[in-house]
């Protein structure tokens, strides 16, 4: 005797038997995590649970029949496992890609400059897009960097293996964002501990809020159950889909019954970070729109601005400096003479040259045909600029005269001494 | 390598081209696409059939539309592009160009 189940799949009702149904549902769950990475998902879905059924139809006598495991079995065979798809995928991919740098198209927050460069060293991209968030601050690199990296790394979408471990935050379980119950996760601790140092570090200069919020930008809540599985790396196939289903149902209704016991106090405590939450949720979607050309002009601008910020800071702290001997004194006279636009110039020309430079580096790198002459030609341009205005310092009266005191004062102080010890001698 | 890993290599091979293929006659939904490569004998497994499909769609060689049918739910209709036309004749030339240096080389020997 065995028990039968009643399932519509795709608008058909069909009798299936307990065992066949749980078959079943295993397959379309790994099936649609498959899919889950595809732009259009659930289209592709629905597409293919209608073909599911079409041949259900056909292979059960016109749904008269009872679906058993050997109909689901038939089934499998016929649309094939998510394995059987993969192959082709890697065929058309071309699996070589993976051992070039790449921007990776299918696992990205901006431009996929990240995701791409871990791709190539085999880590997790959430590690190398805190390092471009974390180096911002030191003279704009990251930005720079990305920049850089965007402009010279060809795209790609290559599925990237599902084998690491990846960074997500967790949505079921948060307080504010979900970071410190991802970031547990990730290393399989307790999400309290994670916490606490959160909280204990916003006493150092409220690091631990900077942090959180770095994390916060650079990071995504995991959505599909793809991604939840990578969260805690465990392996794509169908048995550990099951598993895993499962375990979270019971967690979710674990915590239910934590938080009916748990005291108002606690509720009290945690609801601003709610709110600070919630707040973030409704402008992340905001910022995230903002167009790429934006996106490029705002880095160019943000480095420009820390840069000329930089040189002021340089001559101010030169020119209130007390010099203590001769050779600084005629160095500080030279830089509070020096026309600060041209200085401003010479810093952009700098910049945009090694632009270009590393530029041209990635791209070597990338293997891609380096035919491209623009760049060289471009750098040559700039660094024809750059000297025509070196020299054009040089003809500043004012300068030309700094620049010969110091000639003179270096000529009598070591070389005139050098000579006169000699003549001595 | 054996002979039926032979066939598979070379279907899968061929399946972007032959969806292209039957696409280029007229539009059809994704289990018709599939009903057609079938009697072809062309498909491995009909799942495959899904993620080339969406792969084409972002290439821009196809495009879909939904359209009401009279039983059951609306369904996915897909049509070349003009793109992806092109691409096809381009196909159809080197599979043709290969077709002919291998009969060649099967008559010759």
């Amino acid at each position: 005797m065995k028990k039968t189940v009643t399932a519509n799949i795709s608008g058909t009702i069909y009798n299936i038997e307990d065992d066949a149904f749980d078959l079943m549902q295993k397959y379309l769950n790994s099936i649609k995590m498959y899919f889950s990475s595809y732009e259009d998902s659930e289209e592709i879905f629905m597409d293919f649970e209608n073909r599911i059924s079409e041949n259900l139809y056909s292979i059960s006598n016109n749904a008269n029949e009872v679906i058993n495991s050997k109909h689901v079995a038939k089934i499998i065979e016929i649309m094939g496992k998510p394995e059987d798809f993969e192959d082709l995928e890697i065929e058309n991919n071309n699996i070589k890609d993976l051992s070039k740098l790449r921007r990776n198209n299918n696992d990205r927050i901006i431009a996929g400059v990240a995701s791409g460069i871990s791709d190539y060293f085999k880590i997790d991209p959430f590690i190398t897009r805190l390092l471009f968030v974390l180096t911002i601050p030191v003279g704009g690199f990251g930005f720079f960097f990305y920049l850089i990296c965007w402009i010279s790394m060809p795209k790609t979408s290559i599925v990237s293996s599902t084998k690491r471990k990846k960074f997500y935050r967790d949505h079921e379980n948060k307080i504010i964002a979900g970071i410190a119950q991802g970031i547990a996760t990730y290393f399989s601790i307790n999400a309290f501990i994670i916490r606490l140092f959160f909280i204990a570090l916003i006493f150092v200069n409220g690091l631990g809020f900077g942090l959180y919020l770095l994390i916060w930008i650079s990071s995504k809540y995991a959505k599909t159950i793809k991604q939840k599985m990578d969260m805690s790396g465990i392996n794509l196939n169908v048995d550990n889909v099951e598993k895993f289903v499962n375990e979270s149902k019971n967690k979710i209704v674990e915590s239910e019954n934590v938080s009916k016991v748990g005291s108002k106090l606690y509720r009290i405590f945690i609801f601003p970070f709610k709110l600070i939450g919630q707040a973030f949720e409704i402008l992340f979607p905001i910022i995230k729109r903002i167009p790429k050309v934006l996106i490029i002009f705002l880095i160019i601008y943000i480095t420009a601005i820390l840069g000329i910020f930089l040189i002021a800071l340089i001559i101010i702290q030169f020119s209130l400096f007390e010099p203590n001997n001769e050779l600084l004194a005629l160095l500080q006279t030279i830089i509070v003479d020096l026309p600060a636009l041209t200085l401003i110039m010479i810093y952009i020309n700098f910049i945009i040259s090694v632009l270009l430079l590393s530029i041209f580096l990635i791209k070597l790198l990338s293997e891609k045909n380096v035919k491209n002459s623009t760049i060289i030609v471009l750098s040559i341009g700039l660094f024809m600029v750059t000297s025509f205005n070196i020299i054009n310092l040089g003809s500043n009266d004012k300068l030309e005269n700094d620049i010969d005191k110091i000639e003179d004062f270096i000529e009598d102080k070591y070389f005139l001494n050098y000579s006169y010890k000699l003549k001595i001698n | 390598m054996s002979n039926e890993n032979f066939k598979i290599q070379l279907r899968k091979g061929l399946l972007e081209f032959c969806i292209l293929q039957v696409l280029s006659k007229e539009k059809l939904y994704t289990s018709e696409i599939i009903v057609k490569l079938n009697e072809s004998q062309i498909i491995v497994v009909e799942g495959t059939v899904y993620p080339l499909l969406s792969r084409l769609k972002n290439k821009g060689f196809v495009d879909s539309e939904w359209i009401e049918s009279k039983q059951g739910p609306p369904r996915k209709y897909y049509h070349l592009t003009k793109k992806g036309k092109k691409y096809l004749t381009e196909l159809t030339s080197s599979y043709v160009e290969v077709n002919s240096s291998i009969q060649n080389l099967i008559n010759n020997k």
